[in-house]
């Protein structure tokens, strides 16, 4: 009996390999050079196994006439951003605590608004070791001269400070210099 | 008649006294946490030439500039960052983690006029070119 099940099974891992695995076609050809000699080359077919992938439909593009989207020589932009600060906790007062934070946060609006207008310097590394990563770092690193940057609100909550910033690009005086 | 024009001569001159100093700001903030602060204020040692740009004005009791600073620090850094800022930020992401995020905003040395007048004061900048520095 037991012989009996042991050769079903085989029987059935048999069969599936036969779908799974591709069948090879043997394909006869003559050897020109080795004096016509025919050889045997045996050729296999891989299955496809992941469905046909559709195109991708192109979307729409952008909406033209959308003046405050990108600067140009006639156009002037606003970027605005919201920068966020941790009041320290050892700190002599709540009141020292939201001027802390307040200043953390004007720091992360520059930087946020650097980010946007001059861009972020980007280096990663991967260690590789017995061919697995076993190390992997991003730096990031921003460096940006911003003018006439203006605080529009300032919020405190639960020990966050949130600034809200804005910096206006005038195209006459910037487009030349940032499109480089 | 010489003395009382004296007089009125030195208390316009206490009245609207002009200073000129130079003034640089910096903050460190360490994953988003402020760190390090510093308001650096130095009287100039020859006088300023350049035409002078009103930057901001305060309402304030107090006599000196040096002692305006230090009382209201803020106001102030906010007033030269408005004018200039420059800033340098550096992350690091090991493991898809964030671990280090240091934002340091600094302002150029900025060369300013300081007037005190019946309790107001008000900062200028002073725009030096080339040629008369």
């Amino acid at each position: 009996m037991k012989k009996w099940s042991l050769l079903a099974l085989t029987l059935v891992s048999t069969a599936l390999m036969a779908e799974t695995c591709p069948t090879p076609q043997v394909e006869k050809c003559q050897d020109s050079e080795n004096g016509g000699a025919v050889k045997e080359r045996t050729i296999v077919t891989p299955k496809a196994a992941i469905g046909k992938v559709e195109p991708i439909q192109a979307t729409e593009p952008a909406k033209a006439g959308c003046d405050t989207c990108t600067l140009s020589q006639n156009n002037t932009i606003h970027f605005q951003v919201v920068g966020q600060g941790v009041a320290p906790v050892n700190t002599v007062s709540p009141a020292q605590a939201m001027a802390l934070a307040k200043r953390a946060a004007i720091a992360d609006a520059y930087r946020q608004l650097g980010e946007k207008i001059c861009g972020v310097r980007v280096e990663g590394r991967d260690l590789i070791r017995n061919m697995m990563i076993s190390r992997s770092t991003v730096r990031t690193q921003i460096d940006a001269m911003i003018k006439n940057a203006k605080i529009l609100d300032t919020k405190f909550k639960d020990g966050l400070c949130e600034v809200e910033m804005e910096v206006t690009l005038n195209g006459k005086e910037w487009y030349a210099r940032l499109s480089r | 008649m010489v003395r009382p024009a004296l007089t009125l001569t030195l208390l316009l001159a206490a009245a609207v006294s002009a200073d000129e100093y130079y003034i640089y700001y910096s903050l460190t903030s360490r994953d988003l946490i402020a760190v390090e602060e510093s308001l650096k204020i130095s009287r100039a040692m020859t006088p300023l030439r350049g035409a002078a740009e009103p930057l901001c004005s305060f309402e304030t009791d107090e006599e000196s500039f040096t002692s305006f600073a230090a009382k209201n620090r803020m106001k102030l850094a906010e007033c030269l960052l408005e004018n200039s800022a420059s800033i340098r930020s550096y992350s690091l992401f090991s493991s898809m983690t964030s671990q280090k995020k240091i934002d340091i905003l600094t302002t150029p040395v900025l060369p300013v006029q300081v007037e005190f007048n019946d309790g107001l004061v008000t900062i200028k900048k002073i725009q030096q070119t080339d040629s008369n520095r």
